[in-house]
């Protein structure tokens, strides 16, 4: 790996500008973020991977807000469990309000559980079934042992069809621009999802056989896009609309290309009470600071540095500095040059070394495999 | 905060001290008594003209009369919302305005902490400057450039940098912090003169004067000329060649210094000139 810091202090000794007046940091900066546009569009390299829980088990407590009897919500990192379908206010807070919210304590392995009481492990939501001494073997967690023990909870509200990648948000820009790969489920048993149109999807959800002419029906492993949420509202999310429902805390994970080279998209966002993972390596500053690492990988580095000294290049001769003319045009040769040997490793780099399939964005033949 | 280091300035002159020049100067123009050339009038005319002699070496890059000042950007933004350092707040006595003939460079220095902005600030013109401020063009974001105006030096500080006069829009967009970093201004300084105190509370007059060795001889001229000048008599003329003389050679000797270095700098900027191969 390279640092993208030695790119441009290469370019500004090319261009005899060590004092760095001629050419000022966030031009470097701007420009060398154009060239990874560039880059990043025709190698297409740059996969993303964006996990979302649709329907978690446990949702944020928030004012006015519907809330049905024993859904499972999370106030001030407290969860509680809801005992009478109300509205939520401030003057009912959970914390206060014993008529409404039972807390759930957290299990401690060696205590004493009576029945009925509430307790999570490991993401886990149970109610005790049996007075006993809580011991590893028979937490909630446990598949096997907590059998007859605990009875699990979920607060999901188990309706959930859709997942939303963040696709133009506001001022979150993470322009994805085409899903590689879609698989659903738990940490240990995830699912390939395949995509459909939205006339099969829609067929499905609303309980007909997706296609007619066979009376095949879709499940929950086969989704369609839309631009707009499940109230017609376009909130800049790109939605995964599924054949099935989402159960609590079933996660779902989409790897998608985007044309943002530096590290991940931001993601900095919270979706239905999910921190996503913020992007925090994108190229801002100029270097050398001391803790900017922002790094490439080997085969870029030529195709950075040309395409960088090109662009600077063309614009000190479009400031008025003739000397630069025949050489930007030599060196915009090079770099496409580099650009056309370089998307081409990196063709060679997808289609044998990854098991990433593309999948067509809008249809599939429609009957089922 | 302003101006915060100011380096203890030596004279230049190795031997020559104000007194041994005047005494020179009194030798050379037979002055024995003090009715009609006073010893004030002599210190006088060797001010000016030092001050007239450092002047010329000043205008080219001569590095005699170089000094850097350390200083700090102001707490509060100046009138048009830039940051500043007001060159007017006397520092142990002297003001730098008064000190500094001109400033060449702005630099920022390490503290070290990540946040630092380390680097050459830019210089640009008044209208550039004040357009900056408006933040509106966002690929001078992470650049700070400066501007010599009036008795202080104007700094702009791009939009992602934290200081005195500018807080970046949200915390996440501070990429630097520069409030606590020491700016170097690089600059050329007026020369030390002879301070006309009575000889005997004067702390310039026997110390050594602020001229290289070099051009004492020219300043021992052009004085003992404005002694002749004062008493009205003729200025005898290979005097006067020599002085011109000696005028004419440093400023000689300042464009020659001069087209050299544009010359270097040219060639680093362009590399050296290509020529059709068979060319002298």
């Amino acid at each position: 790996m390279i640092n993208i810091s030695q790119i441009i202090s290469s370019v500004q000794n090319e261009i005899a500008d060590i004092s760095g007046e001629r050419i000022q940091q966030g031009e470097y900066i701007d420009l060398l973020n154009s060239v990874a546009r560039e880059i990043a569009q025709e190698t297409e390299i740059y996969v993303n991977r964006y996990i979302t829980i649709p329907n978690p088990a446990a949702l944020l407590w928030t004012e006015n807000t519907d809330y049905t009897a024993n859904q499972i919500i999370s106030y001030n990192d407290i969860f509680y469990l809801i005992l009478v379908s109300h509205t939520s206010s401030l003057t009912n807070l959970p914390d206060t309000t014993t008529s409404l919210y039972t807390p759930f304590s957290t299990w401690v392995s060696g205590s004493s559980y009576s029945t009925n009481d509430l307790v999570v492990d490991n993401a886990n939501f149970a109610i005790a079934l049996v007075d006993h001494t809580a011991s590893d073997s028979n937490r909630p967690s446990e598949v096997y042992g907590s059998v007859g023990v605990w009875g699990k909870l979920s607060g999901g509200i188990e309706s959930i069809f859709d997942a939303t990648l963040p696709y133009m948000n506001n001022d979150i820009n993470v322009s994805g621009y085409r899903l590689l790969r879609v698989v659903r489920g738990t940490t240990d048993s995830l699912k390939e999802c395949r995509e459909y149109s939205n006339q099969a999807i829609s067929s499905t959800t609303s309980g007909n056989n997706s296609f007619p002419v066979n009376w095949t029906q879709l499940g929950a492993t086969e989704f369609t896009i839309q631009f707009v949420d499940r109230l017609n509202r376009i909130d800049g999310g790109l939605h995964l609309v599924f054949g099935g429902a989402f159960e609590a805390n079933e996660i779902c994970v989409i790897d998608f290309i985007t044309n943002r080279p530096f590290g991940q998209p931001n993601l900095g966002i919270s979706i239905n009470g999910i921190t996503q993972v913020s992007d925090t390596t994108a190229l801002q500053k100029w270097l050398p600071t001391y803790n900017n690492t922002q790094n490439i990988p080997d085969f870029l580095e030529n195709c950075f540095l040309y395409g960088l000294l090109y662009l600077v290049q063309q614009r000190l001769y479009n400031r008025g500095d003739d000397s630069f003319g025949n050489r930007y045009v030599q060196t915009k040769i090079t770099f496409e040059k580099e650009l056309r040997k370089m998307t081409a490793y990196a063709k060679m780099f997808k289609d044998n070394r990854s098991n990433l399939k593309v999948q067509p964005l809008n249809f599939l033949p429609e009957y089922y495999a | 905060m302003a101006v915060t280091n100011i380096p203890t300035i030596t004279p230049l002159s190795r031997t020559w001290t104000h007194e041994m020049i005047a005494s020179e100067v009194m030798v050379l123009t037979n002055t024995i008594d003090n009715e009609q050339v006073q010893l004030q009038n002599i210190r006088n005319h060797m001010n000016s003209q030092i001050s007239y002699l450092v002047n010329l070496l000043n205008l080219s890059i001569s590095p005699w009369y170089r000094i850097t000042l350390t200083a700090r950007l102001d707490n509060t933004a100046h009138a048009s919302g830039l940051d500043w350092i007001d060159l007017d707040t006397a520092l142990g006595g002297i003001i730098p305005s008064q000190l500094l003939l001109d400033v060449k460079r702005l630099s920022v220095s390490p503290t070290p902490v990540a946040t630092d902005w380390i680097g050459n600030c830019t210089k640009v013109d008044t209208s550039e400057i004040t357009q900056l401020s408006s933040r509106q063009n966002v690929q001078w974001r992470f650049s700070i450039c400066w501007q010599h105006t009036g008795r202080e030096i104007l700094v702009y500080c791009g939009d992602n940098i934290q200081s005195p006069a500018h807080t970046p829009a949200s915390p996440a967009t501070a990429d630097y912090n520069v409030t606590t970093q020491n700016f170097v201004i690089w600059g050329t300084r007026k020369p030390v003169l002879d301070d006309l105190l009575a000889v005997s509370l004067s702390t310039t007059y026997k110390a050594n004067v602020d001229v290289p060795d070099q051009y004492i001889d020219l300043l021992i001229k052009m004085t003992q000329k404005k002694v002749i000048e004062q008493r009205r008599e003729l200025i005898p003329t290979a005097l006067e060649q020599e002085v011109n003389q000696g005028l004419v050679t440093l400023q000689q000797q300042l464009a020659n210094e001069l087209q050299f270095e544009a010359a270097e700098r040219e060639k680093r900027k362009y590399g050296n000139p290509q020529r059709v191969p068979g060319t002298v």
